[in-house]
């Protein structure tokens, strides 16, 4: 099966930390909270699964900050990156209704399992610019990522 | 007849893939000046072709489809052949319009699937819409929200992949009991023989969930079914079993972009021949495919050769330069020599002529008939056959094998050049041909080839297919002797109205 790059940090993400606290919020920290709101979860089934990427000045392109995971609830779910300095962030995140800590896709790279981005109320195909999901964090702020499935 | 592909999953090409090459492709060259052609307002797209409609009946081939129907027994000229027992399914794009906006290009419209009940007790009707996921979400919204391979529509809807804009409006496959409605960018669509009731998406497994699979399957001896799905410079080869189970989906490189529709197979071989063309840079997912799909001069359509048993690639070879949508029918000698008839149009750029259509203007169709032989080594042969062909088919029973005769629809009236209105049966053998004339009030159709029950020769069996009579304004099924067409039609059965022009279908015989 073929992995979409993007996907991939969130994979590894299943054997980090993060992972065996999934289900609970980070750790209050020091520094600045972005809020995701995820909606349109059309099942209470596994998890929400969302890297949050950030961009410095002089950065050529975005890097993973930290990983978000969250049981899905059917409606909506939110998660909170705490602890985060002044900057740009966007979160990219999946569904991952059957559990098994990877997104699935099909032969052509095509994720089957919800997915959606920060700042994008409407999934149009591919991974939006990072400029078109960004928030441009200098307090603490709140972003929508609205999930879309497979038919 | 296409739609979006999903490629490369790429940051820009993930979902903008459509028919017929890599979205990350994207020319160089300068555009032409025509290059803007395709991509007209699409407010002004309806009002264009009202005004056209207005004083030209023909369109009523592109116009909506006046509706969804049920008929017990139409009126019949002439008499059912006894022998002649069981259903013509055709699929074809029948919606255009909603709240005002008009698709841009004709291959958008949403699938309608018309069954026509033939046998002893006469000839019945039903038309049912394919109830994909995107006209469920258009018919609550009372308007177009998807994005589409013609492009223009204000995208209202997420697009996931290519099952979020799947018209399914291209062919239609049986397969163990029920019907498959096709298109080729995503999956197949499960429908009810009978009542034509929409089931959901095929999920044949194995990762093939929502990947490209093309509208023309085609069938071995044996019963499974071989297809393809087009991923531009790449393509799914996939075998199914007679009953419908993934044996096998590879995908395998071709080296380079080009669109493919159709392909075909032989005792021993699957060939994949790719058109001249190649996606500009005016792909996207605002645009669609259909409008970037360009000729590029100067090159040859390539050839690819696959075991279809292994999937691997055998061979390649050219042939001239253009475009072609469908083959009648391949089969290959003992020293692996393959010998197959295509429609051929040298206009590479042949994707853009169905643009016309939805502006009340006619397609121009040029392809022609050839006879192609592809030697193991050396030079192919490429023997020219009628001009102005399209839809070819032969008798199932000889798909794969070697077959001296293949039924084309084509253009007999002197002068004519926007729709067929005859239908020819060809003699590969010896190049002579029996034409019927339907006559200049009519716009027809593909006609399937069915085999008459015992029979053996090749073409013994009937011809039957669907025809608009704009005239009248009403369409017909028509069967002939295949044997022998140009003696006129055995049988006909009309409806009271005129549905619009549609592709591809297939004639299940009844169960006894």
């Amino acid at each position: 099966m073929r992995i979409s790059p993007w996907m991939m940090p969130i994979i590894f993400c299943a054997a980090s930390p993060i992972i065996a606290a999934e289900g609970k919020d980070c750790p209050k920290k020091d520094g600045l909270i972005l809020t995701l709101k995820v909606e349109g979860v059309r099942s209470s089934m596994g998890q929400i699964r969302a890297e949050l990427l950030g961009k410095q000045p002089g950065d050529a392109k975005a890097k993973t900050v930290t990983y978000g995971v969250k049981d899905a609830q059917s409606g909506s779910v939110v998660i909170e990156f705490p602890g985060l300095t002044p900057g740009d962030y966007a979160v990219q995140l999946y569904h991952d209704e059957n559990a098994n800590g990877k997104v699935d896709m099909n032969m052509v790279g095509i994720p089957l399992e919800g997915f959606g981005f920060s700042n994008t109320p409407l999934v149009a195909g591919g991974i939006p610019e990072f400029d078109k999901m960004k928030v441009s964090l200098s307090a603490d702020a709140t972003t929508t990522a609205v999930l879309a499935y497979a038919p | 007849m296409s739609g979006p592909h999903n490629t490369e999953p790429s940051r820009r090409g993930f979902l903008a893939g459509t028919a017929g090459g890599l979205a990350a492709v994207a020319a160089t060259r300068s555009l032409p000046a025509f290059a803007q052609d395709p991509y007209h307002p699409i407010d002004e797209i309806a009002p264009t072709f009202a005004k056209a409609r207005a004083s030209d009946p023909r369109l009523a081939g592109f116009a909506n489809a006046p509706g969804e129907f049920d008929l017990t027994h139409i009126r019949i000229e002439g008499k059912v052949p006894k022998g002649l027992s069981g259903a013509f399914y055709r699929n074809g794009p029948a919606l255009f319009e909603r709240d005002g906006v008009r698709y841009r290009h004709w291959f958008d419209g949403d699938g309608l699937v018309q069954r026509w009940s033939i046998g002893p007790s006469g000839i019945g009707y039903r038309g049912r819409f394919v109830a994909t996921h995107k006209r469920s979400l258009e018919e609550k919204a009372g308007k177009f929200v998807v994005a589409t391979s013609g492009g223009g529509i204000a995208i209202k809807a997420p697009l996931t992949g290519s099952d979020s804009t799947n018209p399914s409006n291209t062919s239609i496959l049986p397969v163990d009991g029920a019907m498959w409605a096709l298109w080729e960018g995503g999956s197949a669509v499960e429908l009810d023989a009978e009542t034509l009731a929409t089931k959901g998406y095929i999920d044949l497994g194995e990762g093939s969930k929502g990947a490209p699979f093309s509208a023309h399957p085609r069938v071995g001896e044996d019963g499974r079914v071989w297809n393809v799905g087009s991923l531009g410079s790449r393509v799914i080869l996939y075998r199914l079993s007679n009953n419908g189970k993934l044996e096998q989906a590879r995908i395998q490189t071709l080296g380079q972009p080009g669109y493919y529709h159709d392909f075909l197979l032989t005792s021993r071989s699957l060939v994949v021949i790719q058109c001249s063309t190649q996606s500009d840079a005016t792909r996207s997912i605002e645009n669609g495919s259909f409008g970037s799909m360009r000729a590029v001069p100067g090159k040859p359509m390539k050839v690819h050769v696959f075991d279809r048993e292994s999937c691997d690639l055998i061979r390649q070879a050219e042939l001239p330069e253009g475009f072609v949508f469908h083959f009648g029918n391949g089969w290959e000698e003992e020293d692996g020599t393959i010998r197959f008839d295509m429609a051929h149009d040298g206009n590479a750029d042949l994707m853009l002529e169905f643009f016309k259509p939805m502006r009340g203007l006619f397609p121009d169709w040029n392809a022609r008939a050839y006879r192609v032989t592809l030697p193991v080594k050396g030079a192919p042969l490429v023997e020219p056959l009628q001009k102005q062909v399209e839809f070819p088919k032969v008798n199932p029973h000889f798909e794969t094998r070697r077959n001296r005769f293949v039924y084309m629809s084509t253009m007999a009236t002197a002068g004519r050049a926007d729709w067929f209105d005859a239908v020819v049966k060809i003699d590969l053998e010896n190049g002579k041909d029996q034409i019927f004339r339907y006559g200049p009030e009519w716009m027809i159709e593909e006609h399937l080839f069915v085999p008459r029950p015992g029979g053996v020769k090749e073409d013994d069996g009937w011809l039957v297919g669907t025809a608009l009579n704009w005239k009248k304004q009403r369409s017909a099924l028509t069967v002939f002797d295949a044997a022998h067409p140009e003696r006129g039609f055995l049988a006909r059965g009309w409806l009271d109205t005129a549905m619009p022009l549609g592709l591809h279908g297939q004639f299940v015989v009844a169960s006894s």
